[in-house]
């Protein structure tokens, strides 16, 4: 990265840009499935976001423009690339991540697996309007589509959710979910792992 | 299938979402407490640079 573009961003921009790095990569895991992936295409944003500070309305939500900027570059150029997977890494996987109780541990297991075999718009929209904090209408704004359109993804990411989570394979192969943090495409895609590969491969 | 989530299909479905809501955000919080990459802190560090006086 140069010199020159970092130093002439603002410094309310470039604090911003530091302060959405940890929610960049959050987004960016959900998009790819993939630790390193999702890293390179964070590191690709900040770059872009930085040759094009002087876009950035000041008073405007900065993590949904910069949400936008990353969600380009991954539909544009990063998805295309597939090859690039990397080992499961145990070593990531932090404690304050576990629940309070065995209850919730397998609980929030059945979870993360039942996610990571949504669909790619469902895991979009599900991370930009129930995990990240957007609105709706920024969430839209992101997607390049009508606040509708999220509504209804939402929506259709729920009852998913819910019918994966009813399916008992779940619960058979609890234990081996994956987190956000550990997300590993090779892993998901593992027949016995996944209930449904058929599906995933398709979703590529 | 957990117990919690043969209960939560007796709820009705605001309750499901908080739940939902309460998962994703454990999901969402985890890479965002995680420690940055190096290339990150070094990133970081060029961003919280002082911008030279003219």
């Amino acid at each position: 990265m140069g010199e020159t573009t970092v130093k002439e961003a603002s410094p309310e921009f470039r604090s911003a840009l530091v302060d959405s790095i940890p929610h960049l990569r959050a987004f960016a895991r959900s998009l790819t499935r993939n630790r390193d992936r999702a890293d390179d295409l964070v590191h690709d944003a900040a770059v872009r976001a930085l040759a094009a500070a002087d876009q950035f309305s000041p008073g405007t939500n900065f993590k949904a423009w910069i949400f936008t900027i990353l969600r380009n570059l991954y539909y544009n150029e990063g998805r295309k690339d597939h090859s690039r997977n990397v080992p499961f890494d145990e070593t990531t996987v932090t404690e304050h991540a576990i629940p309070p109780t065995q209850e919730a541990a397998l609980e929030f297991a059945d979870f993360r697996r039942a996610f990571w075999q949504l669909g790619e718009d469902h895991r979009e929209v599900l991370m930009l309007v129930g995990a990240s904090g957007l609105s709706y209408e920024e969430a839209a704004k992101v997607c390049n589509c009508a606040v509708g359109t999220i509504k209804s993804r939402v929506s259709r990411a729920r009852q998913e959710l819910t019918k994966l989570l009813s399916d008992d394979t779940l619960a058979t192969s609890r234990g081996e979910a994956p987190s956000i943090a550990q997300a590993e495409p090779a892993e998901l895609l593992r027949p016995e792992a996944n209930p449904e590969p058929e599906r995933l491969a398709r979703e590529g | 299938m957990t117990d919690k989530m043969d209960q939560l299909r007796k709820q009705d479905p605001a309750t499901v979402d908080r739940w939902f809501d309460r998962q994703l955000n454990q999901l969402y919080s985890e890479v965002i407490s995680e420690p940055l990459p190096k290339e990150f802190l070094e990133l970081i560090d060029k961003l919280r640079e002082k911008t030279p006086t003219k």
